[in-house]
């Protein structure tokens, strides 16, 4: 049999960006060129060329995470991204970890709260059999009582260990259901020992059987290749996966309203000796007029080590914080600004939360100077480009830019929405979600 | 024929259905094709008026360049009484200079959109800025003025030996760490390598005057090396780098001679108490010769073979088979005067002597019996695939062509790497495991002060956190090796 070539493909839209004339405020290289297309099944699939090493990523994206779980099988979307090194109908057990080791590669996944992700890089030469294994797994995983006993008891004791290491897990659950009241978005995506023990090899066909079809997957593949080849070798080893039903509509957050009533909650945690806080501020969710002002907020704030609160908090000659993180926090369609803070003592921890109340309201009250400005977005823009800096991170940058749902047409303009943001925006920006309707959970310790 | 048209006919018109047929290329795994050539980047050259030499490898795409500027001394050329006053002396570089204060260098890293690093180990100091490639300028003022003129501030210094404590203190805790540590301490014995091995309180006996000798004496451009990544000409950089470092000072360096270490012939069985740990560490070392050896490839492939990955013999082994540990590898690191092969596996306390002998089993039987074609093959096929994945990065490529030139590996050895990787064959590994004796690697076994009693063999020698022989102890019994 012959495969079709290029031009049967169903949908082919190619899109190429070049570099948009340089000086000015602005200036500024553009992402890199692809193509993308549809097969008949409704696979989406991303190819880029990028010939500088012998190497390729690909990427096998399901538009399916924590989110689209049953109330009382939190954990089941983790569960199958384990599952899908299982093997399949022609691929035994830990067979695909152990060929992308034996020839070098490197792989791995993540689920989200909706998505989940597959991904491997590895010798160009050794693209055919990524895409056997990858198409093998969508069409026919192995699910039975077996595997699904062994990943629950994997899962547990991971659970378990968890715990153990992690002495603010309890205040972080609380903090997490006062910010985010909706339950989709809101429990924990590892699952809980409850939920897992609940989970039947039923329950893990119907969840695979639903999402893990073309029709609601990506397939990205940057690197090393020749684009009609690679065409051609998608379409012979994807066109034939039959097309799944439709996929039910994610689930809609009850809380569109992002206000949130002012509340503070204290944890008690005698497992550690160190205090912290939790403290977050509900936000539009990515790419709204305001989100590219708040990003900047975020720089300001907290990125690098000269940023306001690493100065205030962490490189001062009493060290305020053991830790500081935090920042913008995307959920699906919903986000906030966080502030996670661990200190030594309690004394410490009172200071930290004044120091960030006194930067918050500075923002609010006065206009942040060019140079700093000029300071956030450099630092912003270093890690923005760091996110197509090598094959596996533009395999990245494409799969999640589909899956969030940013036009194609929009991307060669995204950065420049972060770096035109003024001072004014940011003062404005400040007064408008940075009030009193604020989570902040303490931790209270031995 | 008739039949066969029919049943043919009837087949046809069933649905398809995805548990029953399939298109037949699915049943195997297809072929690969033929081996890509690996073409790396040209790398040129410019050697400045004071001795400083550049080279720049020149990569488009992303707009950053980094810049990697390499001291070709390390901890070796500290002092005998001053471990770790190399690795402290670059620390300090970024705590201020003549232009820029402590606080100005991170206000200004961060303005050019920057990242830095600072690492040292035996040979060599490391400092790697990578920037935004529109501030290529302001990086490289930034980078000559910390390295040609740093200030050393009294007060920074005072803030420094602070902080590293933090670290230490937290590392400690690491039995892996901890077990390495150790484990250099012994292989390096009345050898410069020793220093990179060193305490909280030595940190804290550093004066301003040892700083200033240490830098004054190695931080000279005739003793550096600068590489630059970035899509930028050589004429271009050997501008600014000259508009920057032509002030840095030549002048002779005195560099530590450093021969081979000496091999003990009778290595100890040491024990390193860590004290509430669940589970035990076992580090088994042994010194090797340098990169520059003719064994290095064949080097490379046996520790493939014998513990480089999840499918290596000593995971499949001691995991898979035995259910001793929970992870067990091995590992080769090289400097200039040596290499040091290791093993590290993270096993169950009741079977701490049985791990240790099938480990010293699978050294054994890999030293004196070829090895099959099929793992000499699939070694090599890791070794082939994760080579181009380690250039990625402008950084991770200016590291390695920095590597390169430090270790002296010789200008082919970037362009030979796939050639010299497909020349191995059994023969030659096994020739060269002849020639590199690991059979009598030093054994450190860092857990719980309880297993001590029951860890199962004749004389052990128990040390402490800080690298000292407490005693050594001559165990009650033999119990519950295997379970």
């Amino acid at each position: 049999m012959r495969y079709r070539t290029w031009p049967w493909i169903v949908l082919s839209v190619c899109v190429l960006f070049h570099g948009i004339s340089r000086g000015g405020q602005l200036d500024r290289q553009s992402p890199f060129p692809f193509s993308t297309f549809e097969l008949k099944n409704g696979l989406t699939v991303l190819l880029a060329q990028d010939g500088t090493l012998p190497v390729v990523t690909i990427a096998v994206a399901y538009k399916v995470g924590s989110m689209h779980e049953d109330l009382d099988k939190a954990g089941l979307a983790y569960f199958l991204e384990n599952l899908m090194f299982e093997g399949s109908r022609n691929v035994s057990r830990m067979q695909h970890v152990r060929f992308i080791q034996r020839i070098g590669g490197r792989l791995n996944a993540v689920t989200e709260r909706d998505r989940t992700i597959f991904y491997q890089t590895v010798p160009s030469h050794h693209l055919t059999s990524i895409l056997w294994l990858e198409s093998d797994r969508m069409m026919s995983l192995s699910i039975d009582q077996a595997n699904v006993d062994f990943w629950k008891s994997n899962l547990k004791s991971g659970l378990k260990m968890r715990s153990g290491q992690d002495p603010y897990q309890n205040g972080s659950r609380v903090f997490d259901a006062l910010l985010y009241p909706d339950y989709a978005i809101n429990h924990p995506s590892l699952g809980t020992r409850a939920d897992l023990d609940s989970i039947t090899v039923a329950d893990v066909r119907d969840f695979y059987q639903t999402y893990y079809r073309p029709n609601n997957a990506v397939l990205c593949i940057v690197g090393d290749i020749e684009l009609n080849r690679t065409g051609e070798l998608v379409r012979k080893y994807f066109q034939g996966l039959p097309r799944g039903p439709d996929i039910p509509p994610a689930p809609t957050a009850r809380d569109s309203d992002i206000k949130i009533a002012g509340i503070t909650k204290t944890v008690e945690n005698l497992s550690t000796s160190a205090p912290g806080f939790f403290l977050g501020y509900r936000i539009p969710k990515a790419r709204s007029d305001d989100f590219y002002a708040l990003t900047l907020i975020e720089y300001i704030l907290m990125r690098g080590n000269s940023s306001r609160l690493h100065r205030r908090l962490i490189k001062r000659e009493e060290r305020l914080a053991s830790q500081l993180s935090g920042g913008i926090d995307i959920r699906h369609d919903q986000a906030a600004f966080l502030f996670i803070v661990f200190s030594s003592n309690e004394l410490k921890k009172e200071r930290c939360q004044k120091e960030i109340f006194s930067e918050i309201n500075k923002l609010k009250s006065s206009l942040v100077s060019e140079k700093e400005l000029l300071k956030a977005k450099n630092v912003f823009k270093r890690d923005y480009v760091n996110r197509y800096a090598t094959s596996v991170d533009k395999t990245l940058f494409l799969t999640n830019a589909f899956l969030s749902g940013i036009p194609w047409v929009e991307l060669p303009s995204e950065l420049d929405q972060y770096l035109s943001v003024t001072a004014p925006r940011i003062m404005f920006t400040m007064g408008q979600y940075f009030a009193q309707d604020r989570i902040l959970v303490n931790i209270k310790t031995r | 024929m008739k039949t066969l048209l029919c049943l043919l006919s009837f087949l046809f018109l069933l649905p398809p259905s995805p548990s029953s047929a399939q298109e037949r290329f699915r049943r195997q795994q297809p072929y690969p094709d033929p081996l890509p050539a690996l073409s790396l980047p040209d790398i040129v050259n410019y050697t400045l008026s004071n001795k400083l030499r550049l080279f720049v490898v020149r990569k488009e795409g992303l707009p950053v360049i980094n810049l990697h500027l390499t001291i070709l001394t390390g901890e070796g050329a500290s002092p005998d009484s001053r471990p770790g006053l190399a690795t402290f002396t670059a620390n300090m570089v970024s705590r201020g200079s003549q232009n820029f204060s402590a606080s100005n260098v991170e206000e200004t890293i961060d303005s050019i959109g920057g990242h830095f690093t600072t690492r040292t180990n035996p040979d060599y100091t490391e400092f790697s800025l990578t920037c935004l490639e529109e501030n290529l300028d302001q990086a490289l003022a930034l980078l000559s003025d910390m390295i040609v003129r740093p200030s050393f501030i009294r007060r920074e210094i005072e803030e420094l030996q602070r902080t590293p404590f933090y670290d230490l203190t937290r590392r400690r805790v690491d039995p892996e760490f901890s077990g390495q540590k150790l484990l250099y301490q012994l292989l390096f014995r009345d050898h410069a390598y020793q220093k990179i091995v060193y305490n909280d309180s030595m940190i804290q006996t550093y004066s301003l005057s040892d700083i200033h000798t240490y830098y004054d004496n190695f931080y000279r451009p005739n003793n550096a090396i600068l590489v630059i990544t970035g899509n930028l000409s050589l004429d271009r950089a050997a501008l600014n780098v000259s508009h920057n470092f032509n002030t840095w000072e030549e002048r002779t360096v005195a560099k530590p001679h450093l021969s081979a270490p000496e091999i003990d012939s009778t290595p100890p069985i040491c024990f390193l108490a860590s004290p509430r740990l669940k589970d035990v560490t076992i580090i088994m070392g042994a010194l090797l010769p340098p990169k520059t050896s003719q064994d290095y490839f064949s080097m490379q492939v046996l520790n493939q073979v014998l513990g480089g990955t999840y499918i290596s013999r000593l995971f499949m082994n001691l995991r898979e088979s035995k259910s001793y540990a929970y992870r067990a590898y091995s590992h080769m690191q090289f400097y200039q005067a040596c290499g040091v092969f290791y093993v590290q596996a993270q096993v169950r306390p009741e079977v701490i002597k049985a791990s240790v002998e099938e480990i010293q089993r699978e050294i054994h039987v890999i030293s004196t019996q070829r090895i099959p074609n099929e793992e000499i093959e699939t070694a090599k096929s890791y070794l082939l695939g994760q080579f181009p994945l380690q250039i990625q990065t402008h950084a991770d490529l200016s590291s390695r062509i920095a590597n390169i030139q430090t270790l002296g590996l010789g200008s082919d050895h970037w362009d030979k790497y796939y050639e010299r990787i497909m020349l191995i064959d059994s023969r030659s590994v096994y020739e060269a495991a002849r020639r590199n004796s690991l059979q009598t690697p030093i054994i450190i076994i860092v857990g719980d002060g309880s297993v001590l009693e029951s860890i199962g063999f004749e004389k052990v020698d128990v040390y402490n956190t800080n690298g000292e022989l407490t005693q050594s102890v001559t165990p009650k019994r033999n119990k519950g090796d295997r379970q």
